[in-house]
């Protein structure tokens, strides 16, 4: 017989959960090589068999994963993330005990890249702080079009604060042409193993004219030079991402399901 | 210091009954839905990194902050500048009794038995905020009461204390400030500070 049973793991638990699937789990480890994170797990027989983290994103991985509904409904998720059936056994657990999410999106292509492409011959760089006057709206812009809510209308200095983070971390590249950003994207998980994008956005002015293609491959050059694996997810309506993504030969691995509160 | 998350202390026996408790002394704890809150406010703040927890001499404060940051090595410290109004004789009484007297007082004018007037705690909240701001950690958590939120929340809009402040602060809810909403908070209690409304 197996003995199952909701536990509390340890770092050295969690990363080795994570070690399995680590572009999955690019996130939930990053959080909690950083010290950061509430995680709940699922054990059998002694074996972490899913893992939790429940914070302002919740975000499930593995089997058994509605074990976590109690910890769900009682915080204050704005968003469930994760792998899709993990999110998918997760919702069926809690759908009835929380708000109705204000979008719901299944089926996000995971993408991963593991060879530099070929260099895309740009000005590419880490942003910094100088850049912030011209980053921080371009920021605000891609947040738009991603989640739908202008952060500079709900949180405009937490948001510039939380931009400026992302420079000061080195977790922010840009492409600037006449002093306008042309292209720009932030990491948002970065672990020994891959480093996640998030964000990726091009100028409105110069779209559909290759810009986004040949900035992906100069910064995954540059980020493969430092991690194995640049991964991403997107929404599988954004034709031209997925077109963009995979003429510089990022494959899809896996999907995500978000549900946005 | 660069972000101030303030947040007001999950629901305590004496808030659930709507009694005042301005003595630090008295042993007034969290009921099971405050200690609900505080777990609830931990989640929210997972993905933050906090640097230094700051908690009042109330016992509730430093209840919801254990609880919050239960499994997280935050250092935390005592700002009693932060507490809740001494009461005087309304102490243990009831808070609309409190309030009643607040709203027709003066703002010189000490609560009867030995309690602070209103200029003395804006003063008192006021010089908080200015230490906080010189704080050489990057990101602060507060766990406090509801009048200093719900006055930084109203300053951070330019609105000077009032005797009535439509304002529910949240048990256990974070509220974010950044360096330079905090110093704008600060100026308008300042100003009032020298020339009070009420």
């Amino acid at each position: 017989m197996s003995d199952v049973r909701v536990v509390s793991p340890g770092l050295e638990e969690i990363l080795a959960f994570c070690a399995r699937e680590p572009i999955e789990c690019v996130f939930l480890e990053d959080i909690a090589r950083r010290g950061l994170g509430r995680f709940s797990g699922v054990a059998r027989n002694g074996q972490l068999e899913a893992l939790c983290h429940v914070g302002a994103n919740v975000v499930p991985s593995g089997t058994g994963c509605g074990a976590f509904a109690d910890a769900t409904v009682h915080g204050q998720a704005r968003m469930i993330i994760g792998e899709e059936r993990a999110v998918d056994e997760l919702w069926g657990a809690v759908a009835g005990r929380m708000p109705r999410p204000r979008d719901d999106r299944p089926g996000q292509p995971v993408y991963a890249l593991r060879e530099p492409p070929e260099p895309g011959e740009t000005e590419l760089r880490k942003a910094r702080l100088a850049d912030l006057e011209l980053l921080v709206p371009a920021c605000a812009a891609a947040h738009r079009e991603e989640i739908g809510i202008d952060p500079l209308r709900r949180d405009p200095e937490g948001f510039r604060w939380r931009t400026r983070v992302q420079v000061e971390e080195g977790r922010s590249w840009v492409w600037l042409e006449d002093g306008v950003i042309r292209f720009k994207a932030e990491a948002s998980a970065w672990t020994p193993s891959a480093v996640q994008l998030q964000q990726v956005w091009v100028d409105p002015g110069v779209r559909n004219r290759g810009y986004a293609q040949r900035a992906m491959r100069d910064l995954c050059r540059l980020l493969l030079g430092q991690v194995p694996i640049v991964c991403l997810f997107v929404r599988p309506e954004n034709a031209p991402a997925l077109r963009v993504y995979e003429a510089i030969g990022m494959t899809r691995q896996l999907m995500y399901r978000s549900l946005i509160f | 210091m660069e972000r101030l998350i303030l947040a007001r202390h999950g629901e305590s026996a004496f808030s659930a009954r709507g009694l005042v408790n301005g003595d630090p002394a008295a042993a007034v704890g969290l009921t099971r839905r405050g200690e609900e809150e505080a777990r609830a406010l931990g989640d929210a703040l997972a993905e933050e990194a906090i640097d230094l927890c700051l908690v009042t001499p109330f016992p509730r404060t430093r209840a919801t902050a254990a609880l919050a940051l239960a499994g997280r090595c935050v250092p935390l410290e005592e700002v009693p500048c932060f507490g809740d109004p001494g009461a005087g004789r309304f102490e243990g009484g009831r808070l609309d009794e409190y309030r009643v007297w607040a709203r027709s007082a003066g703002s010189r004018e000490e609560a009867p038995g030995g309690g602070e007037s209103r200029v003395a705690i804006v003063h008192r909240y006021a010089d908080c905020c200015r230490a906080l701001l010189t704080r050489p950690e990057r990101t602060l958590l507060a766990v406090i009461h509801a009048l200093p939120i719900a006055y930084l929340l109203l300053a951070r809009e330019g609105t000077s204390p009032r005797p009535k402040v439509d304002l529910e602060v949240r048990h256990a809810h974070p509220y974010p400030f950044t360096a330079g909403e905090l110093e704008r908070a600060l100026a308008v209690l300042d100003r009032w500070r020298e020339a009070p409304t009420w």
